[in-house]
């Protein structure tokens, strides 16, 4: 979900649908698999990760 | 060692299957590398030969799928049934793996050295998975043999309806699934968790440190009263 200035995500309560974060200094970017994460700039030096059940992530610009 | 290296932003991914699936006289002891993954599926699935693999980066769905004999080792992290139904050989996953790693696997070593996700080990038939963070609910559902340790948390229904793989557990489990109960940690068993310990470069970790879960065997034949476990 996002707004002008905000971005939340939370996944589903068993982590079963798919979901990945790239969290680099200048984006964050969330899809369902890393495929479609791998073409960003400076791909290589983003934090990848999968977000965990039920928790709620917020990034602010 | 010969090493044969390939780039999946230059050959495409049936190439390197198709070098991959070559008779095991071309591939025997050979190392290669596999650059730019970019999260492909079906990356070297299917292997037959003793052959080194190393995939440079993220690899998608069913990475090492089926491996046989191989030595696969994926430097980022997994996608989605990594070393599925593997048969024997060795899974290296440096990074974070996703859902049902090492499914059904029947055979060889898959160490995850961040994080599984949900259904690690289900319906494991004889595999060793090692996984050095935590793991996501439903965990070695259903695994019939084999061991799965897990160095950090469990999440829900861990072993749920488990057969007769072990479990290892060292951190929290949030929840036991039905049929799956605390087991003493006998000689046997311990030798097996010292052993994959060491195999997957977990040597200074205390054995004592862990859990062991088993099957309670109430559900392996039907009767009435535990009509809602099934």
């Amino acid at each position: 979900m996002g707004t002008k200035d905000q971005l939340a995500l939370v996944r589903d309560p068993f982590a079963c649908k798919p979901a990945i974060i790239a969290e680099h200094d200048d984006y964050v970017a969330i899809a369902s698999e890393f495929r479609s994460l791998a073409h960003l700039p400076d791909i290589k030096n983003a934090k990848v990760f999968e977000p965990a059940p039920k928790e709620m992530y917020v990034w602010k610009l | 060692m010969e090493t044969v290296k390939f780039d999946l932003e230059k050959h495409t991914l049936r190439e390197v299957n198709q070098y991959l699936h070559s008779d095991a006289s071309v591939l025997d002891g050979k190392a290669v590398t596999i650059d730019n993954p970019n999260g492909s599926h079906n990356i070297a699935v299917g292997l037959k030969a003793d052959v080194n693999v190393t995939i440079q980066g993220h690899a998608g769905y069913y990475a090492a799928g089926m491996n046989q004999l191989a030595n696969v080792v994926i430097e980022g992290s997994a996608g989605t049934g990594v070393a599925e139904n593997m048969m024997s050989g060795r899974v290296h996953v440096k990074g974070f793996a996703s859902n049902a790693a090492g499914a059904t696997a029947n055979g060889g070593l898959l160490i995850i050295d961040g994080d599984a996700g949900l259904r690690c080990g289900i319906s494991m038939k004889g595999a060793n998975i090692v996984v050095g963070g935590s793991v996501g609910s439903f965990s070695a559902f259903m695994a019939q043999a084999g061991n799965l340790v897990i160095l950090g948390d469990a999440g829900e229904a861990l072993g749920d309806s488990l057969y007769e793989a072990r479990i290892f557990v060292r951190g929290n489990i949030q929840s036991l699934g039905s049929d799956c109960e605390v087991k003493p940690m006998d000689d046997t068993a311990k030798q097996i968790l010292v052993d994959l310990l060491a195999e997957s470069g977990h040597g200074d970790v205390d054995p004592d440190s862990f859990t062991l879960l088993g099957s309670a065997r109430k559900l392996y034949n039907f009767h009435v009263d535990n009509a809602g476990d099934y």
